[in-house]
């Protein structure tokens, strides 16, 4: 008997007014994968997330989550499902007027954590990422790899069971770009937390196992070493 | 949602209030003076029914009956308050009382005591007076009945109109205060769109969202009626100490009755208010679920 999914998109469509962003599109993410999503700049990867995480809505076509239509979803039942996800922005989209301990206690405290919990989760977290000095600064005051940095540790704080990164390696050198992947590659592999990844790094990609899919023209496609 | 949640959540209420401190300020000083305004109408009626009520209550209706003799059905009477039964000799001894003379020497001079027995009766309500007034009329063994009545008319007028307007004053005030508090709470919406947006992303559900705006509002409310409280009743005190010398004969209620109550209806009204108001600012974003 095969599992569940923990996400399935099928034949979803979205269109920004005439604007068609993407076409028919089939999807499926097992429990505990990971996955990667290619595509040009303004192909749909970012539109494509927003509807797994239910934050935009298919114009045709139905996203299931462990066999549950979210579109179907009610506030609270979306608000739980937002809860299991660990979402690292593209536009990290960080609040400017909160330290980066606040910002990265932020799930922690929507998930109802205590404060001594949130304390020693947040600075752990930090320490593992490298920015652990950076904790009572706000984000006007760090690097772009380092506000990237943040945002991913809000994403992984509360132990999420998919992380959605969306170009978590966009401002980053190689090199701190491939031990990103790394920590990402970890959780996936000893947490059994799955992944979905947009990016524009087909080398990195390349040089792993893992499914990748690439948008273009509309289309989801399987990605096969060449765009 | 656990008890730490919500306090935390408290908490940014009120963090809510010093990130818009101007829009605070503003709103603040506004419900500040529609509640001052409000307690002021409620000061103003107090005093007014006091006094007429004061009046009217020693209001004397005096029922005159055809033969002396005490009537049961008039000491019976619903709505009346005090009776007391003055026969012909009591009256004319009331007489000689008043006009100086020795009641031996009225007695002699009038060989016939042509006084009625009569009833002085206080009513309970001076409302009902004018029907209280026609059922004796109507009584076959009274002869005429006779009261204060155009001024009592007038006082009651006075009562009636100073109680609508009042009521009126009253909506319109709180309908204002109502409305400043929502538009506050909509502009603190704005202010946090960012994070609001972010913590529904996040997961976090519709009462996470909504409780620090109910909070925010809640205290808007209380600080603005603690400082109406305050002035309002500072003022009366000041104006009721300068009344003392200046209107000695204007019977104010004194501070000390009206205290507890200005202080509780007042906080009372001020949080009541907030809360409304904010549930009314922020009622697109209200749990539906
Ligand atoms: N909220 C929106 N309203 C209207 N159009 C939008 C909106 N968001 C995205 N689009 C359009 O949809 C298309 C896909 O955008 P999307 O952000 O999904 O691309 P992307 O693959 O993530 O690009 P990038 O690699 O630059 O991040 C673009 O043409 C964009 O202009
Ligand atoms: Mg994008």
């Amino acid at each position: 008997m095969t599992q569940t999914p923990l996400v399935y998109l099928s034949g979803v469509s979205k269109a920004y007014n005439n604007n068609v962003v993407l076409r028919q599109a089939d999807l499926v993410i097992p429990q505990g994968s990971f996955t990667f999503l290619l595509g040009h700049t303004g192909a749909g990867k970012s539109t494509l997330l927003k509807m797994i995480s239910g934050e935009v809505k298919p114009t045709k076509g139905k996203i299931y989550v462990k066999g549950q239509d979210i579109t179907r979803w009610s506030g609270s039942k979306k608000a739980n499902w937002r809860r299991c996800i660990g979402y690292v922005f593209q536009e990290d989209r960080l609040l400017t007027y909160r330290t980066v301990y606040e910002n990265v206690a932020l799930p922690l405290e929507i998930h109802e954590c205590s404060r001594r919990q949130i304390k020693d989760k947040v600075i752990s977290i930090l320490k593992v990422l490298g920015i652990g000095s950076k904790a009572y600064a706000y984000p006007d005051e760090l690097s772009g790899g380092e506000k990237q940095r943040v945002s991913l540790a809000r994403a992984i704080v509360a132990n999420p069971e998919i992380i959605i990164a969306d170009e978590p390696t966009a401002q980053l050198d190689p090199i701190t770009a491939q031990e990103i992947f790394s920590l990402l590659s970890s959780l996936n592999q000893s947490a059994g937390i799955s992944v979905i990844m947009a990016t524009h790094e087909w080398e990195l990609v390349s040089k792993t196992k893992y499914p990748s899919y690439v948008v273009r023209d509309g289309l989801l496609m399987p990605w096969e070493g060449s765009i | 949602m656990k008890f730490s949640t919500g306090f935390k959540l408290m908490g940014k209420g009120l963090e809510n209030l010093w990130r818009h401190k101007g829009s605070t300020l503003a709103a603040f000083i506004s419900i500040t003076i529609a509640l001052t305004v409000l307690g002021y109408i409620a000061l103003t009626w107090l005093n007014v029914m006091n006094l007429t009520d004061n009046f009217l209550g020693n209001l004397d209706v005096r029922v005159f009956l055809v033969k002396p003799g005490t009537v049961k059905k008039i000491e019976t009477l619903e709505g009346i308050a005090k009776y007391e039964y003055i026969t012909p000799d009591m009256a004319l001894t009331k007489m000689a009382e008043n006009y100086q003379f020795s009641s031996e020497y009225l007695r002699n001079v009038l060989a016939d005591n042509p006084l009625q027995a009569s009833y002085s009766l206080r009513v309970k309500n001076v409302q009902n007076i004018h029907q209280i007034v026609s059922t004796l009329e109507a009584m076959p063994e009274v002869d005429e009945v006779i009261y204060g009545g155009k001024t009592a008319d007038s006082l009651i007028k006075l009562q009636r109109i100073i109680g609508g307007f009042g009521l009126l004053l009253f909506f319109i005030l709180i309908m204002a205060i109502l409305l400043i508090v929502a538009n506050t709470l909509r502009l603190s919406f704005a202010v946090r769109k960012q994070e609001i947006t972010l913590e529904k992303i996040l997961g976090a559900g519709p009462l996470y969202i909504v409780a620090p705006f109910l909070w925010e509002g809640k205290a808007l409310g209380l600080l603005s009626a603690s400082a109406a409280v305050l002035v309002v009743l500072y003022s009366y005190k000041m104006f009721s100490a300068w009344s003392l010398t200046s209107l000695p004969y204007l019977p104010l209620k004194s501070l000390d009755s009206i205290k507890q109550m200005f202080i509780g209806v007042g906080l009372a009204l001020g949080l009541v208010m907030g809360f409304i108001g904010s549930v009314w600012g922020v009622r697109r974003y209200w749990p539906k679920e």
